[in-house]
């Protein structure tokens, strides 16, 4: 005789599965999260935190949202390139697309191998190629009309950070600790060094060839690209997490470090160009995560702990503001706006005035 | 709390296993592993004595006759179990708290897989506060994710050269292993066909395989190299302990209708049920 499960049975069973299933996969696929990145381009925004989003930087106004909902398969964080009214943009799912800026129309996608790797690294634009490198180990050079593939270089291990640009080389940082300079024309390696140390963010060229960079071993690094061979290296407190700002000869940057406990501080740094001596420091309250940028002749840092400061370029003491959220993103200027995100943010952009004083602020429209 | 006494010592653990053993993370991924079920085997064990006594509570004529003395009668029936639990030395809690206990345990260590394998700038931002001073992070960056032919952070697809698709390898084993450590664990076929623990472990073995396998298939293949280990060591621990019922991998000879299997039985009863509805 066949016996019939109870439901309240079935209904247990279903449960238990539906809890596994929630726990595991919540724990697996939350992980796939970063700070928003930020681009500014003549009267516009562009923020990458899972879509990509155009907005009036005049009055705070979404003028388009890519994709139309937040897709796992389709997630942007890196900030985008924005060249003759097109939108570079590229994914967590190894993909690159360009949009139409105004219509937000795909022009081009390229794809090498989908999901091999992802885009954490923003696209820069050199002459008629794109260039972007992968955490599946390859910088790719596309064509900026069609997004064909021109040439793709492969390093030892993942790359993290954006390339920086001469007329001939683009300088890249590795996970792997090397710098790989490589022709920009056929791909093809022409010099690289070991500095020792894991480099997640891009390079900042200065006008004099020296090239600035930051390693996860605590050290801003100045390479002097014509004898292939560091200038100089300096130690600093705590871990940067986003490349220097340079500024009439001189580098700004703020640092993440550990305090008492589990507490973490932040320092700020202004160091010599030429030769990597410190000309002021400050510690601040809150670590320093995104590069600062310049604002009203004023050097601008945001913390983590929603702090928004500017400092003069001796060390003086500009205005201060805290906002609620993590001031995580590197921000952006656009006309005499400071635009500023993060995570964990009241509103996700928020805005300020030469003055310090808070504008408008964006948050998705509702439905 | 969960964090400062599970996730950073797990990934600290990790990734200590990491840096010493050839830089490799596939291989971390199953020291780490081998090493948790070493540390949680004692709980095991108990956790099997305790559903043994269960099982042999369930065979005993007393038991049986007091279910179908107090069948309509829940509150005397409890009463009855429990003096009669007491009197053969029977802990009911004695299979399930040990399983309560390992359970923090696993997921722990499935969150620790994932911290590790920092994925973005901010992944890498929140490993670095949770290593240990004694850990640098400049000797353990770049974590090599690379095992056999998967990237260790990305959902795994085996590519041959004559297929236009990839092969979900590691979610295929992991289905598989999943499938076969459940059919050796599972106890004998109950003789009381209104048992609803056998009806909700059936279910399970048909579920969790099919759960376990979409797992693989999205998540990092890390997490799959982990769940495969895990099933594997699961499997060879009850082997070791004479608890594997190596003949449920078998066929099973054709039996009258009345005493169709259980699997049978549930799938029937749930389709009489969705007809009733």
């Amino acid at each position: 005789m066949l016996t019939k499960p109870k439901p309240f049975s079935i209904l247990k069973a279903v449960l238990f599965l539906a809890l596994a299933s929630l726990a595991l996969t919540a724990c697996g696929t939350a992980a796939l999260n970063n700070w928003p990145g930020l681009t500014a381009s003549g009267d516009a925004i562009y923020t990458a935190q899972m879509q990509l989003k155009k907005i009036d930087a005049a009055n705070g106004r979404q003028a388009w949202v890519y994709p139309d909902k937040a897709d796992a398969k389709n997630l942007y964080y890196a900030p985008p390139a924005v060249t003759d009214g097109r939108v570079i943009a590229a994914s967590y799912s190894n993909v690159v697309r360009m949009l139409d800026a105004d219509s937000r129309n795909e022009i081009w996608a390229f794809t090498d191998v989908q999901d091999k790797g992802r885009f954490i690294a923003g696209p820069v634009v050199a002459g008629d190629l794109v260039l972007i490198p992968s955490t599946d180990h390859n910088l790719y050079a596309l064509h900026l009309d069609s997004g064909k593939l021109a040439w793709k270089f492969t390093a030892r291990n993942a790359i993290w950070g954006a390339v920086a640009v001469d007329e001939k080389l683009a300088y890249m940082p590795g996970l792997d600790h090397y710098l790989y300079a490589v022709n920009l024309t056929d791909g093809k390696l022409v010099w690289e060094l070991d500095l020792g140390g894991p480099m997640l963010h891009a390079p900042v060229l200065g006008p004099d060839g020296l090239l600035y960079i930051t390693s996860l071993n605590e050290e801003v690094i100045a390479v002097d690209t014509a004898n292939r061979k560091v200038a100089w290296r300096q130690s600093v407190e705590g871990t940067i997490w986003n490349p220097p700002l340079l500024h009439e000869g001189r580098l700004y940057f703020g640092t993440d470090k550990a305090s008492s406990g589990n507490k973490h501080i932040g320092k700020v740094y202004a160091l010599d160009a030429k030769t990597g001596s410190t000309a002021w420091s400050e510690d601040t309250a809150n670590p320093v995560i995104a590069a600062p940028v310049i604002f009203g002749g004023e050097i601008a840092f945001t913390t983590e702990g929603g702090d928004v400061f500017t400092k003069t370029p001796d060390g003086g003491n500009g205005w201060t503001r805290t906002i609620t959220g993590k001031l995580t993103a590197s921000p952006v200027v656009v006309g005499d706006h400071l635009i500023v995100g993060g995570t964990e943010m009241e509103h996700l952009l928020v805005t300020f005035d030469t003055q310090g004083k808070q504008d408008w602020t964006y948050d998705p429209p509702k439905n | 709390m969960w964090e400062t006494l599970i996730i950073t010592p797990f990934t600290n653990a990790l990734l200590f296993i990491y840096t010493i053993f050839g830089q490799n993370f596939g291989i971390a991924i199953i020291l780490f592993t081998i090493l948790i079920r070493l540390i949680t085997h004692p709980l095991m064990v108990s956790q099997i004595k305790g559903s043994t006594a269960m099982q042999s509570l369930q065979s005993d004529p007393r038991y049986k006759e007091i279910q179908e003395k107090y069948k309509d009668n829940r509150e005397k029936l409890a009463q009855e179990q429990s003096a009669l639990m007491k009197e053969l030395g029977v802990n009911p809690f004695a299979s399930c708290l040990p399983l309560l206990i390992q359970f923090p345990l696993i997921i722990g260590l499935y969150q620790s897989l994932y911290k590790a394998m920092a994925n973005t700038p901010l992944d890498m931002l929140t490993l670095t506060r949770h290593l240990y001073p004694f850990m640098d992070i400049t000797r353990i960056l770049p974590i090599n994710n690379q095992f056999l032919w998967m990237d260790l952070s990305q959902p795994e697809r085996l590519y041959l050269p004559f297929l236009s698709f990839g092969i979900p390898v590691m979610a295929i084993i992991v289905m598989a292993t999943t499938y076969i450590q459940s059919k050796l664990l599972a106890p004998p076929p109950s003789d009381n066909p209104k048992d609803q623990a056998a009806m909700m472990s059936n279910m399970m073995n048909l579920y969790m395989p099919f759960l376990m396998g979409y797992m693989g298939l999205t998540l990092a293949s890390g997490l799959s190299l982990y769940f495969i280990v895990s099933n594997l060591i699961g499997i060879l621990q009850y082997a070791l302990l004479g608890k594997a019922n190596w003949k449920n991998l078998l066929p099973k000879p054709r039996q009258a209708r009345a005493v169709e299997p259980a699997q049978t039985q549930v799938k029937k009863a749930v389709k009489a049920n969705r007809g009733k509805k």
